[in-house]
């Protein structure tokens, strides 16, 4: 059954990884890439109304589907968030990529991208612009990045992307503060260049 | 060192938010010390930070998903093209098997229990019609209560998307429709396609569950020739006692259901239905399978209508002159128009159609080869047809068990259990606490004389799930699962083994959790307690660990080995513990095992009393039994032997199999109350007296102001009582209902509330202090546990299932529909007395489960760590809120703790002796007493000889 063999490979490559095997991760990723790609792609097309699924169940849901059962190890599960928040970032982002560019190759005029994804509660969050303007972020403090990752793109908790980067909660807490500052003029300055 | 610009941004930008924001120019002003770009590129991130308060906190995903714009699912129209290959929930979609009215089905594979199922899914089209979302979960809840070879299994039902979907048995074969297409059937076709469906609907009338729509669509034949009832979608289920309060929600629908040309008069007229309602439907589908027509075959649906309530169809023969007349007149009073006139029950109509002479085609057979077949040949056709005959339809069935002679090994007070009996059937052991600890026991039948062989020595011997004991061939040594644990606290599972007639206990079978072996005894089939329970299978003289014959998937367990007496087959019990369970076997040179029973319920202890009679327990779906069953292992069809308030929990037979032994236990529950300390200081702790009940047992006791409710069972179900100025009530009663997780008081002490498990589906009540009133307020949702009150009186929160994880949810008792509270495992909740938050239990891991709390908004709140054992759990909180009390002890046996939420100081508030097991418990509104339901399991051995032969 295919999903046994995965379920191996899954764990022994994270225990691996985390041993020091660079290589590990190589072989992992697409493993979870296809699992969580596929996972969010439902989730994307789903009903959209009444949604309830978090971002952390569904990865949890990704790591059960990919990991044995009765393998539920923290310290695996760890690093499987981290793993996630990463692949998330580009599985999201590649999405509104592709969404953008299909709205404007279709000439469909009536939205652009940061019309649709900007629900009124975010000030400002075109995920293209973000993951630019977090490419450069990481260039300066590649932490920050990370805690973006984790927090956003994989819906962690302080307290789990604490966990995950093996930082206090403060830590996180502060870095996340800065982040959103930095990140938050980053957009809108290139908002106003471009206008 | 001059830190770097970046780290130096860093660490003003946090100081700089440390000071008032009317301080924060003068702060920058001196800190930055002429650093105009670090000033400048501070004084930016700060503007930003005021704005970024709510920037990137909803998630990515979440955002996008909510995102307009974005395709949905509604708009991609194909999703019968994309779901094949797709997986949903643990099922991985492979093809489309169908569609229609009710749903599509697809064919799809079970990830989690590797087998094929089939899944049934709402039509795309009407993805929102919440009366087909409704009725199909009612499809499946209907349909899951029943269990039986002629009504198509349903595994699960499941959710994707929102979207709700049935697990189903994978059916091979077509549908009578199909079927019927070809032309009419030959008579005994009909004939045994008829004794089937009549006992779908014999065991559905059972249980007051009418189809409402047979038809040839929904009926189901495999290549084997077994017939399988579908969709039971329109099936109405209607416990006695809520059938006024449920009429009102089923009254729009009840004109619409069921499928024109199929329906009853009185079905039409919307006059109600009743089992008869399915009798004439299924004689329309006798009429159709004779004569390859409809008895009412008009198109147009009002003279369609006309005929059906007032024209006579033609006679069968008229249409087919090969029908027998009394096929035809069986056929016919199935299709009277006054339901008096029809029979009256599935069984009447069995009795008919099973009374047939089953080789209808000899008369015909008769004329053509009388003169040229000598008669030999024709007894030798006569008995294959009888053969076939008798293959399909079990009309010879007997009760194996239906001339045995009961009687009592055992009449010890305490508790007996894991019966084994000695090949020759001259010995039989079992553990029983006689002495204290649980220890084995042998008796020599007839000798009235019992030893206790362990006496203490092997703490630790009983598992109600697998043959904990058993025999050696030769009968010499009583073999028994045994737990050893060393002093570092790691445990090894063993079959130990000791003289039949006392001596020294020694390991038998090192590493090995059960063992059985072949009659001949020349093979050895075992398991390890290693994940999946690996069995091999071994000569007599060596062992070889090297290659299981079969391990279970992940999670599942497999137990209960046994050789079929002529080693064809290894049975064994297979599935999740402790109740989802059932008989497979496997050849014992490997390969794919085979399901031979399907109850997924607790089956244990199979035994067989030749290569065919399977015996076993099972429990039914609503958690009563386990019951005696047995089924012939080629025909597959559970008959179950026992009934009444006995649960069987072992049994072993002989190696002749004329000679059974079972254990029979009846719990005994008995209601105590204690006075206790309204505070957390150390108090003496008083014993605690029994109150005196007018009924025999009495469990789930709560207390209201100056009454005490309890729950008692009534012989046919359950009822609650109150006792109050030494004089007891009934409050309510429900006939076969079991009422779970206990009675609920409000809070001002006017109204009661409690959830019922009836007819496989689960109801909370509500009804007034006094009796009166009583209601069904929440009916959709598959309740778990206990329900609590809200302090404000408002709603009641409960566990239900939701995709197979309880969560909490609250019912509001206004009307509106229940909401999802707790969106983790959460179970048996308690809420605080001012309704600040609400604490409840978690999964079981091992043995153990943790409490936690959120508040009444759902955010998490912080409790002192509290993990508990498995067994009975409830929780209360003393009036004043602040302090919780608890069960914690051995999974047998627990006391009542308190602990002090605020501070964790905790203190043990009863010291109840070593034979007094707390089953639940309640506080008194004004803190200073608690009731306590004691639980008493007992049991016996008992002798079943059955008559030679």
């Amino acid at each position: 059954m295919a999903s046994t063999t995965s379920q191996h490979d899954l764990t022994g490559l994270l225990r691996a990884w985390r041993a020091g095997d660079e290589k590990a991760l190589a072989k992992l990723t697409p493993l979870v890439y296809a699992e969580l790609h596929r996972a969010a792609g439902n989730y994307m097309v789903g009903e959209r109304s009444e949604h309830t699924l978090q971002t952390t169940a569904l990865i949890n849901e990704v790591y059960l589907r990919l990991g044995a059962f009765q393998h539920i190890d923290w310290q695996n599960r760890a690093q499987f968030f981290g793993i996630c928040a990463q692949l998330m970032r580009r599985i999201l982002v590649d999405f509104a990529r592709s969404h953008r560019s299909q709205k404007r190759g279709g000439g469909a005029a009536a939205l652009q991208l940061d019309e649709a994804l900007i629900v009124s509660r975010e000030p400002e969050a075109d995920l293209v612009a973000l993951d630019e303007a977090l490419n450069e972020l990481a260039g300066k403090d590649s932490r920050k990045c990370r805690v973006v990752e984790l927090r956003f793109f994989a819906g962690l908790s302080t307290k789990e992307t604490a966990h995950v980067l093996q930082v206090s909660v403060e830590t996180v807490m502060r870095d996340w503060r800065l982040a959103k500052a930095w990140l938050l003029r980053q957009l809108e300055q290139q908002k106003s260049h471009e206008a | 060192m001059k830190p770097d610009p970046w780290s130096r941004v860093e660490q003003v930008f946090h100081l700089a938010l440390e000071v008032e924001e009317s301080q924060r120019a003068a702060f920058l002003e001196q800190t930055c010390a002429g650093d105009g770009e670090l000033r400048s590129e501070v004084e930016a991130l700060l503007a930003a930070d005021k704005k970024a308060e709510a920037f990137l906190e909803s998630p990515a995903l979440e955002v996008i998903g909510q995102a307009p714009g974005m395709p949905s699912r509604d708009g991609s129209g194909a999703e019968e093209d994309r779901l094949p290959g797709s997986t949903v929930s643990h099922y991985r979609i492979l093809e489309k098997l169908g569609g229609g009215g009710m749903g599509i089905v697809y064919r799809a594979q079970d990830l989690r229990l590797n087998r094929f199922v089939a899944l049934k899914f709402l039509p795309q089209e009407a993805p929102h019609d919440a009366s087909l979302v409704e009725q199909l979960r009612r499809e499946a809840r209907a349909a899951s209560a029943l269990n039986h070879p002629h009504i198509c299994t349903v595994h699960d039902i499941d959710e994707q998307d929102g979207r709700p979907f049935i697990v189903m048995e994978l059916l091979e074969g077509q549908t009578l429709k199909h079927r019927i297409a070809d032309g009419p059937l030959e008579s005994k076709e009909i004939i045994n396609v008829g004794i089937q469906i009549g006992e779908a609907l014999e065991a559905a009338h059972a249980r007051d569950i009418i189809h409402r729509d047979i038809k040839p669509a929904n009926i189901f034949v495999t290549p084997r020739g077994q017939v399988k009832l579908l969709d039971f979608g329109l099936a109405k289920s209607l416990p006695a006692d809520t059938a006024l309060t449920l009429t009102e929600n089923f009254a729009e629908t009840r004109a619409f259901v069921g499928t024109l040309p199929y329906m009853a008069p009185e079905q039409l007229q919307g006059r109600g239905v009743s089992a008869r309602t399915d009798i004439f439907a299924m004689g329309t589908v006798l009429y159709e399978l004779a004569t390859g027509r409809r008895p009412f075959p008009e198109e147009f649906a009002p003279e369609l209508a006309q005929s059906i309530l007032h024209k006579q169809p033609p006679r069968p023969r008229e249409l087919n002159p090969a029908i027998p007349p009394r096929l035809e007149s069986i056929i016919l009073k199935c299709l009277e128009k006054d339901p008096q006139n029809r029979y009256q029950r599935a069984q009447e109509l069995l009795q008919d159609l099973r009374s047939f002479p089953p080789p209808s085609a000899i008369p015909a057979f008769l004329t053509r080869w009388t003169f040229l077949v000598p008669l030999t040949a024709v007894v030798a056709a006569m008995a294959i047809v009888a053969g076939l005959w008798l293959q399909k339809t079990e009309y010879f069935w007997r009760n194996p068990i239906g001339d045995a002679r009961f009687q009592t090994v055992t009449d010890f007070d305490g508790a007996e259990q894991a019966a084994a009996i000695s090949r020759d059937g001259h010995f039989v052991a079992f553990l029983s606490d006689r002495d204290g600890p649980t220890d084995v026991w042998v008796t020599q039948l007839g000798s009235g004389q019992f030893h206790n062989l362990t006496r203490g020595s092997a703490p630790g011997l009983a598992n109600p799930s697998l043959r904990a004991l058993g025999f050696s061939p030769d009968s010499s040594l009583v073999t028994f699962w045994f737990r050893k644990q060393d002093a570092a606290g790691s445990s090894d599972i063993s079959v130990w083994a000791v003289p039949t007639l006392g001596g020294q206990p020694k390991p038998y079978l090192e590493g090995v959790a059960e063992y059985d072996w072949s009659r001949d005894g020349s093979r050895l089939a075992y398991h390890t307690p290693g994940p999946g329970d690996p069995l091999f299978v071994s000569d007599s003289t060596q062992r070889s660990d090297i290659r299981p014959v079969f391990t279970a998937p992940a999670g599942l367990h497999a137990h209960f080995q046994l050789w079929a007496p002529d080693s064809s087959f290894i049975y064994f019990v297979q599935g999740a513990l402790p109740d989802k369970l059932d008989i497979w076997r496997i050849s014992p040179a490997g390969g794919t095992p085979e399901r031979i029973t399907s109850h997924t319920s607790r089956v244990i202890y199979p035994v067989l009393l030749d290569r065919r009679t399977l015996l076993y327990l099972a429990s039914d779906p609503d958690g009563s039994g386990p019951w005696l069953y047995s089924m012939n292992v080629e025909r597959r069809i559970p008959h179950r032997l026992t009934q009444g308030l006995d649960r069987y929990t072992s049994l072993a037979a002989s190696a002749d199999g004329r000679r059974l032994v079972a254990t029979l236990a009846t719990p005994k529950k008995t209601l105590w109350r204690l006075p206790i300390a309204d505070s957390l200081a150390p108090t003496d702790v008083s014993a605690p007296t029994r109150i005196s009940l007018t009924t025999s047992t009495g469990s789930s006791p709560r207390l209201g102001p100056k009454y005490l409710l309890y729950v008692s069972a009534t012989g046919t179900g359950e009822s609650i009582r109150k006792l109050s100025n030494e004089t007891t009530t009934e409050l309510w009663s429900g006939h076969g209902a079991q009422i779970f997780g206990g009675p609920v008081i409000s809070p001002d002490g006017s109204a009661i509330a409690f959830s019922v498990r009836q007819q496989g589906r689960t109801f909370l009540y509500l009804m007034q202090a006094d009796g009166t009133g009583a209601r069904v307020v929440a009916n959709s949702l598959d309740l778990q546990g206990a329900p609590a009150w809200a302090p404000d009186g408002q709603s009641i929160t409960s566990a239900a299932n939701d995709h197979g994880v309880p969560h909490l949810f609250r019912v509001p008792l206004d009307g509106r529909s229940p909401a999802l509270f707790v969106q983790e495992y959460s179970v048996d909740p308690a809420w605080a007395p001012d309704g600040r938050f609400i604490v409840y239990s978690g999964p079981d891991i091992g043995t153990t489960f943790s409490l936690k709390a959120v508040t009444a908004e759902g955010a998490a709140r912080p409790l002192p760590a509290l993990t508990l054992t498995r067994g009975a759990r409830r929780l209360a909180f003393l009036p004043g809120g602040r302090a919780l009390v608890f069960l914690r002890g051995g999974i047998q046996h627990k006391n009542l703790w308190v602990i002090d939420l605020e501070t964790g100081t905790e203190r043990q508030i009863t010291k109840l002796s070593p034979d007094f097991d707390v089953g639940d418990f309640d506080i008194s509104p004004d803190g200073r007493e608690v009731v306590l339901e004691r639980v008493q399991e007992r049991s016996d051995v008992v002798l079943l000889d059955l008559p030679q032969l």
